[in-house]
């Protein structure tokens, strides 16, 4: 029985007009989609490279560090940007010492490196209107397209007049109702796989590592399942809203107006809601205030060293202690600033994850980004790599400065490490594929329930639904 | 005839629960935008001032920018609450290293690092007017007519009204007349409330003549894109003989609007005219710069070799005699300063040749996404709030010219002012103004309406060409009609 | 031809864009006070000979009048003078009965009705004092057809052109409307009602067309039509040879 009216819906589906037309737009926008996601990765990769290249061979040694250029980081890329643009643009993507100058001026530790980003500048229109990113095609196109099938499920069928005649057979309801959800399902995946499939051999063959200690392949896979939760969520909800209504009409309309809750107005409302429930200082307040403290720490270490100088027991050796002393002070006291401001940053971003889960869309952007390495996850990674490098710039290279002020505003700077030491190198590391899970997890957990909520919801409201 | 007809299309409306969730949608997602956006504009102000202290506490005089470095800042636009547009991306200030006392002048920059100040609205998106108006007043425009012409048909009433005397043109135009009355009185209760709200929180836009005037102009633009849809939505209506298609096919072409057409118009203008990343630029300027302060030191130095009084001098005893304003001290110094004034002015043609160079090719590409993106009139009504709003291109052009008098001031007060001298071992410089000098201060200008609405015409004539179009094939659709 | 015929098509003929000849040369007349019934099997030409009075489609030759004016030519002067009950009424769901009524009247000229004016129009057609203020949505067929006629009887126009009005309804409601169809003819309404209820054609019809393929093969009188079968004659013609133009 069940295969019977599978089949049925099967042939229906697949027969009608605007299965050709979701095909069509399908194979149309999801490569240009990826085509263009792709393209940009590769230039975004092409930059970082020659970044990197001209970087390395003009910082070679600790004495390039003096004459050629202050120490830089750069992240890379992620090549899973082409599923979940996300923050890839407007992260910051090079680590620079603080000192905006011309080498030669390197006489102190460093506190901080500065995150910078040139990128959003490179491509600003593309903010108007937003990324063709495989996230967009799915949150907005294919929960379309499931509204398209679903809204006449039920309601349509009871409108034609031919939901009488399959009731008039020994047909159990739970049967259609299954049915109906695995062949909208499959009809909506056939040209979505198949688009996915056609641009990934096209445009991504080449660039990917799928297998082996790099591989791409687990992410992807992920990112797969979470766009068929997100389809079966729309599938369901679909379904739900006709097994509730009389008319097709009535059904579509509401689904809409779900779809603009669910879609528009959760998420958005949730990152404004969290500022208001819970602000933080801006960064550039932050920096500010930053600055503030180093000028007063260098005031101090100046009073410092001319009590010294005063009390005649000036020499290199005390003016390194005063300097190492108030140096500390200061990396305690801008530590905890930065404990403090990344605390009640994650508080925030908390809240507004939580807040916008009460929508399945989020569930699905949000973990989209963390899967893609464009999201919150890499953004701290790449913080917490800039601190590496900072810690190693400050043993291998800063810590061997000897500086000297003399009465009188005269004195000298040392470099007393070896020129031709080889420069420290930012290092990269990889999120783990735990920590990814990890915190996508409640979300595809949540997904889970929707889907079973929603079907059992559809399941009920077709079992009770009046096919007169 | 026509106000006969008018009322009852609205009375079908109010009747109808479309109308009773459109309702609910506009009085509550318009003010809550309004409340929430300026919130969160007022912190972002709050944010700006307390900056804008912070650094005038600490860079009092001319002193304080030379050893802190320098900087300009932007306020954030009050109007951003209609169009967030560019406004989390472009940079809050310009800023300069803190090397201005430097023969090659000074180097300013923009600080991009505020971006993630609210990492998720990259991700989620805004909620301000634009969203509003372009997504759900849009699919309530659509939600509104698909069954205009098609569902009466259907209900077989169609027919019925032309038993009577009644001329096509009038039931048209009181369909369409009657949708745009509703729901610009929707879209309107909406903004009163949230004005009021507005009011209590004292925002300046209610009190800036200037600042509502350009609000008032963006909810005139708002209406006329509902009129763009409304007239859409009606002559598809009017091409169909079944509702349930007639909503399919505006679907379908939302889908293309508002999705399709905007970002096919980046991807495309990004396979036509590809532009290299502004790190990669940086770089050549970089190397170009290093280059040339290479010459030109080899060339001051030769300066040296050629005065072996100089040459043979110690450094204190080229100090002292530089107070005593010893002729070749001072006579060396001058050389050396027109070799580097030389060099300078050749820096800057080269550099800015590749700024403009590299900013021509950036502007085409946008404009050229631009002028593609325009067959959807969801990105010129786009386009029209966003610049109205202070937070679009032009808001951008502004940054770049602040960035460059502000270049220019500290050239004039500082840089050119300074002074100094390279030897083969070491060198020295000096800044020959008053120390004690105010800090010099360059104010981040709007642009003026005038030129915000000199820029954005095409668009608003396209607006209106689009509403004319779709009301015309409206028009014309539902004259040939089939009743049958 | 009688110079008071009300409604009146001369030479009337339809041929649609894909070649299908709808229509053939087709003469009638209905006078003040009479019922012509046209009935013919499904695709025979009836709807489109009233779609053709109601200008709703242009004729391709031809003529039709309603009071005397070509309806081609002067559509909204000729639709003063008629008023149409179709197949199936629907009507506005969401609005009242009254409200339907009040909407159709002032399309129909009748501007200054009061409330007790629709409920007596309402009461003639035997709908029920509480159906008055209810949506339409909630009503039966029959109570539609009814509400359809009111809008005729409202306008009270001298022709009235019904399209198988008592399709559907169970032979109560068919009787009812029927007896309210009678009460206009005695009023002098000329009546142009297309049907496939060849009973009720019997009973209330005062002149019976039949159509066959576009082309009105038979015209018989309420008088002859008391010397023959007319179930019969509707049979033999319908399985008759098509007939070849």
């Amino acid at each position: 029985m069940f295969r019977t009216i599978f089949y049925k819906e099967i042939l229906e589906n697949l027969t009608s007009r605007r299965f050709f037309i979701v095909l069509f737009l399908c194979l149309i926008i999801i490569p240009l989609g990826t085509y263009v996601s792709t393209r940009d990765f590769q230039y975004r990769l092409d930059s970082y490279q020659e970044s990197l290249r001209q970087y390395e061979n003009s910082r070679k040694v600790l004495e390039d560090l003096i004459d050629k250029g202050e120490p830089e980081g750069f992240r890379a890329p992620s090549p899973l940007s082409f599923l979940s643009l996300g923050l890839e643009i407007v992260m910051p993507n090079v680590a620079q010492t603080p000192r905006k100058g011309r080498p030669g001026l390197v006489d102190k530790k460093l506190d901080k490196m500065n995150l910078n980003s040139d990128q959003p500048l490179d491509n600003l229109y593309e903010f108007y209107h937003g990324p063709l990113d495989l996230v967009f095609i799915i949150s907005v196109i294919m929960t379309f397209f499931c509204i398209l099938f679903t809204y006449g499920a039920i309601a349509g069928e009871k409108e034609q007049g031919t939901l009488k005649y399959i009731l008039c057979n020994s047909v159990p309801r739970y049967c259609i109702i299954l049915a109906k959800m695995c062949s909208i399902f499959l009809a909506l995946i056939i040209p979505f796989l198949t688009a996915m499939i056609l641009s990934f051999l096209l445009f991504q063959g080449k660039r990917f590592a799928l297998f082996g200690p790099n591989s791409t392949l687990p992410y992807i896979l992920l990112g797969v399942l979470f766009s068929l939760l997100l389809i079966g969520v729309f599938i369901n909800l679909g379904l739900l809203i006709s097994s509730l209504t009389k008319q097709a009409a009535s059904s579509i309309i509401i689904l809409l107006f779900c779809w603009i809750l669910l879609y528009g107005i959760i998420p958005r409302l949730s990152v404004v809601l969290s500022k208001i429930v819970y602000p933080i200082k801006s960064q550039q307040l932050i920096n500010l205030e930053k600055n503030q403290i180093r000028l007063d720490n260098e005031k101090d270490v100046e009073i410092e060293i001319n009590r010294l100088i005063i009390a005649g027991k000036n020499s290199s050796i005390n003016q390194q202690a005063i300097r190492d002393e108030y140096w500390a002070k200061l990396e305690s006291q801008i530590q905890n600033m930065d404990r403090d401001i990344e605390k009640k940053q994650n508080t925030q971003l908390m809240i507004t994850t939580n807040l916008a889960r009460l929508s399945p869309v989020s569930c699905f952007i949000r973990p989209m980004s963390e899967i893609s390495h464009t999201g919150w996850l890499r953004y701290q990674q790449f913080r917490e790599e800039a601190a590496r490098f900072r810690k190693i710039l400050n043993e291998q290279f800063y810590s061997k400065f000897e500086v000297f002020e003399e009465k009188g505003g005269g004195g000298y700077t040392n470099f007393k490490g070896d020129d031709n030491a080889p420069a420290p190198r930012f290092t990269t590391s990889q999120i783990s594929f735990n920590d990814i899970m990890r915190n996508i997890f409640p979300d595809l957990v949540l997904l889970v329930i929707y889907n079973l909520i929603l079907f059992s919801a559809a399941f009920v409201g077709f079992l009770k639904y009046d096919a007169r | 005839m026509f106000s006969i007809l008018f009322y009852k299309e609205l009375l079908e409306y109010i009747h109808n629960y479309r109308c009773i969730m459109a309702l609910l949608l506009c009085v509550t997602i318009i003010p809550l935008s309004f409340y929430v956006n300026w919130t969160d504009y007022q912190a972002r102000e709050l944010n700006h001032k307390e900056s804008l202290r912070l650094y005038e506490e600490s860079h009092k005089s001319i002193l304080d920018v030379i050893q802190l470095g320098g900087a300009t800042f932007r306020p954030p636009s009050p109007l951003s609450m209609l169009s967030s547009g560019l406004e989390n991306i472009l940079p809050n200030s310009v800023e300069t290293s803190s090397d201005l006392i430097s023969y090659l002048g000074a180097q300013t920059k923009f600080n991009t690092n505020q971006s993630l100040n609210t990492p998720f609205s990259f991700l989620y998106g805004h909620i301000d007017l634009v969203f509003v108006v372009s997504i759900i007043m849009s699919l309530i425009a659509m939600l509104f007519t698909y069954d205009s012409v098609a569902g009466e048909k259907e209900r077989r009433t169609l027919n019925l009204i032309f038993s009577n005397s009644v001329s096509r043109n009038i039931l048209v135009l009181a369909k369409i007349s009657v949708t745009i009355v509703l729901l610009s009185l929707l879209i309107l209760l909406g903004i009163v409330i949230g004005l009021f709200i507005l009011l209590i929180m004292g925002s300046e836009i209610i009190y800036n003549g200037g600042l509502f005037l350009r609000f008032a102009l963006c909810v005139g633009i708002s209406l006329l894109f509902i009129f763009v849809l409304i007239n859409f939505g009606v002559f598809i209506s009017c091409l169909n003989k079944n509702s349930i298609i007639a909503i399919v096919s505006i679907m379908f072409c939302w889908i293309i609007w508002f999705t399709v057409i905007p970002k096919g118009s980046v991807v495309i203008s990004k396979i036509f005219y590809p532009v290299k990343s502004q790190q990669v630029i940086d770089f050549e300027k970089d190397q170009i710069r290093l280059q040339i302060e290479k010459e030109t030191r080899k060339e001051a130095l030769r300066i040296e070799e050629n005065m072996p009084a100089i040459k043979e001098m110690s450094r204190s005893e080229y100090f002292v005699k530089l107070s005593q304003g010893d002729p070749n001290v001072k006579n060396f110094e001058e050389k050396q300063a027109e070799i580097k004034k030389t060099f300078r002015v050749k820096c800057e043609a080269e550099l800015n040749k590749i700024d403009s160079y590299y900013e021509n090719k950036r502007n085409n590409q946008a404009i050229f996404a631009k002028y593609v993106s325009r067959l959807s009139p969801v990105s010129c009504f786009i386009h029209l709030i966003t610049e109205m709003s202070d937070t679009g291109f032009l808001e951008y052009e502004q940054l770049k010219q602040t960035k460059m008098r502000f270049k220019h001031l500290i050239d004039a007060e500082i840089s050119n002012k300074a002074a100094g001298a390279w030897f083969g071992d070491g060198g020295y410089s000096t800044f020959r103004g008053d120390y004690k000098a105010p800090m010099p201060k360059v104010e981040f200008q709007r642009i003026s309406l005038a030129s915000v609405i000199k820029n954005v015409m095409p668009d608003f004539i396209l607006l209106v060409f689009y509403g004319f179009l779709f009301f015309t094939g409206a028009y014309v659709a539902f004259l040939k009609y089939d009743l049958r | 031809m009688n110079q008071k015929a009300i409604l009146k098509a001369s030479d009337l003929s339809k041929r649609y864009e894909d070649g299908v000849l709808a229509l053939d040369n087709l003469n009638l007349e209905v006078q003040p006070g009479e019922v012509y019934c046209l009935l013919g099997a499904n695709g025979a030409g009836k709807t489109t000979t009233i779609n053709l009075f109601l200008n709703f489609i242009p004729p391709t030759t031809g003529t039709c009048y309603i009071n005397g004016i070509d309806v081609n030519r002067d559509p909204l002067e000729a639709k003063k003078y008629v008023s149409f009950v179709s197949e199936n009424v629907m009507l506005y769901g969401n609005f009242t009965a009254r409200q339907n009524l009040d909407f159709f009247a002032k399309l129909g000229g009748k501007l200054n009705l009061t409330k007790e004016d629709y409920y007596q129009v309402m009461r003639r057609v035997s709908l029920q004092d509480n159906a008055f203020e209810q949506r339409v949505k909630t009503f039966s067929k029959g109570m539609r057809q009814k509400l359809g006629i009111s809008i005729a009887i409202i306008k009270n126009s001298p022709a009235v052109l019904l399209d198988e009005p008592t399709a559907g309804l169970d032979p109560k409601a068919a009787a009812e409307f029927l007896e309210i169809l009678g009460e206009l003819k005695k009023e002098g309404k000329a009546i142009l009602m297309s049907t496939h209820d060849i009973f009720r054609a019997k009973e209330i019809g005062d002149r019976i067309g039949i159509m066959k393929e576009g082309r009105l093969v038979l015209e018989r009188t309420r008088e002859e039509l008391q010397f023959e079968d007319l179930v019969k004659v509707y049979i033999n013609y319908m399985k008759s040879e098509p007939i070849i133009v």
